[in-house]
């Protein structure tokens, strides 16, 4: 390393060259930056639950709902059913809006004077009293009624078919044209846009806005704390350009890679900043300690990067490997979050050590104010703390065990989130729409059930067909699920028509014929909707129902009850199998997988910077001791998550295994210093007191910096980000703590039992 | 009565007369002159496969048996079909009679019943299929809703075309444009392409497999292919024949025969 800033020393403006070179050249990927938050591609591609549902989408098309919903105290006024006519027209002039369906346009099966007719619901908009009175009753004892108009008038829909092309590449502009149509329409009534589409494009706007509040938030906070920190403009600017040239390589890369940013990656500026942040004042504390001792700068520097270099290599080394452990999560976006943040440590930990010292050779010698470090209130804080913790184990211990047990019971009460609504605050416009859509309408989302006969003109079969009606009536027994509907709905409602509408004949033919000669009319009259009921060889039928996303356990419960039960009345059957698909589903996957993140990213991260810091401080002993803490923090983090009833979702699952990678500096930092206090031949106690205050000092400004700077996603639109953005600076607050509390502890416990920490060094 | 006049249309198709060819004309008049356009007046019957492909190019294939009859008492028509077998024996009656009011029956035979259909019938699909009522009657180029250029030749389907490129007059037109490959010799179209009014493709209309039939040469393949969806009908002529049908086919009595 002496070797490294000896060249530096001699050739920094190569070196501030090539970085420049590298930064100007990865900058250029930037406005080439995407953004996914689509939920099918936080699985894995080959995932079977993703496959069940791209499978139905080819044969049934797409399985996402988009609505427009109503909301008034009476939809049944005149006015707002003129509105809706109104709205629907404009909508439909929306270029890739294919179709809209609403109370008026939707299709009937009847029969009439005339024969048996497919016609719409109402042929012009009701207007009188009598008029809107028949309407009424017409569409609401129709399968329509509840679905696309409430009996109580609160609420009337819009189902939207648009086209969107393959790779969304349309949405923006599709839904920047619908709202503004649906803009013009609102007052007083309130009107919603609810659908998986609308959630992506709110979701992946809220992104770029949080990126461009987010970042210059936490440079702001960051300048701010390094100005307070050194008082001088080289204290600011040196750890800020090389953060930010940290940031646009990382960047830079990620696009490089075709990475998109995604609702994680999100929080990795604000995080990367951070961290880079640290390692900066970090050795420009030391550079202007060491110059403060009136070296000249070349000494100081020299002085400075050999005794930093190897903290600042181990602290990137655990924290990436933190991160790196994200590898072994299920959900996508947290692998290359994951990867991504690692790299990211790990070029800031190469900059810290080049274009810093590069930028201080060139910087005129700062004046180097004589600092008044006295106790205060810190030290003396510090010091009580370690005082009491070596007098008083047994009370420490018992503690400890009273934080575990609370905290333990408080994890068992987590519970699980996956729907990217509820990433959202209550305010959002897409969870009001939501939550409008699930409360009136009885679902916002498509559940389907695919029923396959495996044979050819398989649904032609009445017998089949029943089992049609079977599950949809299945499913229509569950509160979140609604309106369920399938093909043999479109039989029955035919073969009343051609009954006359005798209601005694909605039923299903009794031969196979009867059905093909209704399956046929339907299509010649010009019926449309059967391609999204059944596949075009009959042999595969889907059974498709609205159904509540928001209650995460209610969701994860249903899709579970109702897999098992589908599983079980099917066991014996050959000539029929069942697959439920469907968003929920997707999201009931992630959600069960969250549990799993959490378990192989916690054991893969200790497990790596265990043996990092045995390898770095050749002990196997002092790896599992620096992990003590951070077991203990985890802990309160999950158990605070339990008791204020925080989910663990796509974000917060991240958390466990990156606090170990971070935390794990804080042990090391005070396992080295009782070391060297050992090693100049101080008895335990005051090795421990000694450490306590030095150590503690360090740590306490470090995990403030991380602190304050991991605050600033507290700002996020999403609520997931700022929950996350709160419990690591909590994790950090409790790291540090516990580990100017357990540490001293665990060391004075095996220094007892002669284990000699201090002959393996 | 949009099924009466699409089946008459259909008829028309399969039915072509040829118009001399004249050597250096212009678009216009080429246009006026496609033997297509002719409505036939008489009757006869047709047999064909009627193939409908969704966009993952899965078919559903029936055979159909058409009877037209068109004079001065009106147009009727009467269909039936073949296959599959499970809607055997289903069949349509289609009458529009001067003085009467329009009626259309069905004839399910697992009902064993007929019933009468009401005649209005929603979207524009023809019988579930990528044609619209205009189109499978050839008349979506009427005299005077377009104006025709003309383009270089070109060979297409093996044979030299005249191009035409025809630009809708008025907003009556079905489309905004319409390309047209007409084969020089016999005056027919073998290709046409419907497009919007962005100039996007919408459909294409392929025909083929010319056959002299009474002395006219009719198309036995007609491919309509739906761009946008990516779907495709596909007509297979069987048999056709210029003969006097029988009134009696044209009844309800018929229907359950």
């Amino acid at each position: 390393m002496g070797r490294w800033i000896k060249f530096v020393q001699h050739r920094p403006w190569l070196v501030i060259a090539v970085v420049f070179a590298i930064t100007v050249g990865l900058a250029s990927f930037l406005p080439r930056m995407e953004f996914d938050a689509s939920i099918e591609n936080m699985m894995p591609q080959d995932d079977p639950v993703l496959a069940e549902l791209q499978d139905a989408v080819a044969d049934f098309g797409s399985q996402d709902l988009f609505f427009i919903a109503i909301e008034s105290d009476d939809v049944f006024r005149p006015a707002t059913l003129q509105k809706i006519a109104d709205l629907t027209a404009a909508l439909e002039e929306v270029p890739a809006v294919k179709g809209v369906e609403n109370p008026f346009n939707v299709q009937m099966v009847e029969s009439s004077f005339f024969g048996i007719e497919i016609a719409p619901m109402a042929a012009e908009v009701p207007q009188t009293a009598d008029e809107i009175e028949a309407f009424k009753a017409r569409i609401l004892a129709s399968p329509y009624g509840g679905r696309l108009i409430t009996a109580d008038g609160r609420g009337a829909a819009l189902m939207l078919d648009v086209e969107w092309d393959l790779e969304g590449n349309n949405r923006e502009k599709v839904i920047n044209e619908i709202s503004s149509v649906v803009e013009g329409y609102i007052g007083p009534e309130e009107i919603h846009m609810v659908g998986d589409a609308y959630i992506l494009h709110y979701t992946e706007q809220a992104m770029k806005r949080d990126l461009r509040n987010l970042v210059p938030i936490v440079v702001l906070v960051i300048a701010t704390t390094l100005y307070f920190t050194f008082r001088s403009f080289l204290g600011v600017l040196v750890p800020l350009l090389t953060v930010g040239a940290a940031l646009t390589w990382t960047v830079g890369l990620m696009i490089w890679y075709g990475i998109p940013v995604s609702m994680i990656s999100m929080a990795m500026p604000v995080i990367l900043v951070t961290l880079g942040i640290a390692s900066g004042i970090h050795i420009l504390n030391k550079y202007l300690e060491t110059l403060g001792q009136g070296m000249s700068k070349e000494s100081a520097l020299q002085e400075t990067f050999a005794t930093i270099t190897s903290p600042v290599l181990m602290a990137a080394f655990t924290t990436a490997a933190g991160f790196a452990s994200l590898i072994t999560a299920f959900v996508q976006p947290i692998k290359e979050f994951g990867v991504i943040t690692a790299v990211g440590v790990m070029i800031a930990m190469t900059l810290s050590l080049s274009l810093i010292p590069a930028m201080l050779v060139l910087w005129k010698k700062p004046e180097v104010k004589q600092e008044k470090r006295e106790a205060g209130v810190l030290n003396r804080f510090l010091k009580t703390l370690t005082q009491w913790t070596i007098s008083r184990p047994a009370y420490i211990t018992a503690i400890a065990v009273v934080i575990v047990l609370v905290f333990g019971f408080g994890a068992t009460r987590i519970t699980l989130e996956s729907n990217i609504v509820n990433y959202f605050g209550a305010n959002s416009p897409v969870k009001k729409g939501t939550m409008v859509i699930e409360e009136i309408f009885g679902g916002s989302m498509q559940i389907s059930v695919v029923v396959d006969t495996g044979v050819e003109d398989g649904f032609k079969d009445p017998a089949m067909l029943e089992e049609l009606i079977v599950i949809q009536d299945y499913l229509n027994s569950w509160d979140s699920i609604n309106h369920a509907t399938s093909l043999a709905d479109v039989v029955r409602e035919l073969n009343q028509a051609l009954w006359e509408g005798d209601p005694e004949f909605y039923a299903v033919p009794e031969t196979r014929e009867g059905v093909a000669q209704q399956l046929l009319l339907f299509s010649m009259q010009g019926g449309s909707g059967l391609d999204s009921l059944v596949s075009y060889d009959y042999s595969r039928a889907l059974v498709t129902a609205q159904m509540k996303t928001l209650d995460a356990k209610m969701l994860g419960e249903t899709i579970a009850a109702v897999e098992s039960y589908l599983a079980e009345l099917y066991r014996d059957r050959s000539d029929i199998s069942v697959k439920l698909v469907g968003t929920p589903k997707v999201m009931m996957r992630l959600m069960n997988r969250y549990v799993q993140t959490q378990i192989s990213s916690l054991a893969s991260s200790s497990v790596a910077v265990g043996l990092i810091v045995a390898a770095l401080m050749k002990s196997v002993l002092l790896g599992i001791l620096s992990l003590v803490p951070l077991f203990f923090t985890v802990l309160i983090n999950f158990g605070l998550m339990g008791y204020a009833g925080l989910p663990l979702d796509a974000v917060t699952s991240i958390i466990a295994g990156v606090v170990i990678g971070l935390g794990v500096d804080y042990a090391i930092h005070y396992i080295s210093r009782y070391r060297l206090e050992r090693a100049n031949g101080h008895q335990m106690e005051q090795a421990l007191l000694n450490t306590g205050v030095s150590a503690g000092r360090g740590i306490f400004f470090n995990a403030l910096a991380l602190v304050i700077g991991f605050m600033v996603l507290v700002f996020s639109h999403f609520r997931a980000i700022a929950v996350f953005g709160f419990l690591i600076s909590v994790t950090m607050v409790v790291s540090s703590f516990a580990a100017l509390v357990v540490i001293p502890l665990l060391l004075q416990y095996f220094d007892r039992k002669k284990v000699q920490v201090e002959r393996s060094m | 009565m949009r099924i009466r006049k699409a089946l008459l249309l259909l008829l028309s198709i399969l039915l072509l007369s040829s118009v001399s060819y004249a050597a250096d004309r212009s678009g216009q008049e080429i246009l006026d002159d496609l033997a297509f356009s002719n409505v036939l007046s008489g009757s006869g019957v047709a047999e064909l496969n009627l193939i409908t492909e969704n966009a993952r190019g899965q078919q559903r294939k029936y055979s159909v048996k058409v009877y037209l009859k068109s004079d001065d008492a009106g147009d009727r028509q009467f269909l039936e079909y073949l296959s599959p077998a499970d809607v055997r024996g289903t069949k349509f009656l289609s009458l529009n009679l001067e003085g009467q009011e329009d009626q259309m029956w069905l004839y399910l035979p697992a009902i064993g019943r007929e019933r009468r259909i009401a005649s209005h019938m929603t979207g524009d699909s023809f019988m579930g299929t990528d044609f619209t009522y205009e189109e499978i009657g050839g008349n979506f180029a009427r005299s005077g809703e377009y104006s025709a250029e003309r383009l270089a030749d070109e060979v297409e389907g093996g044979v030299t075309c005249y191009v035409l490129d025809l630009t809708a007059l008025s907003d009556a037109a079905l489309y905004e444009r319409i390309r047209m490959w007409v084969w020089q010799t016999e005056n027919v179209p073998v290709k046409v392409e419907f497009l919007n009014s962005a100039g996007v493709l919408q459909k294409t209309l392929t025909l083929s497999d010319f056959r002299e039939v009474a002395g006219e040469l009719v198309p036995h393949s007609v491919v309509m292919a739906d761009n946008v969806k990516g779907t495709r009908t596909i007509l297979e002529i069987l048999s056709v024949s210029e003969e006097e049908i029988s009134e009696d086919v044209f009844t309800v009595r018929y229907l359950r025969r």
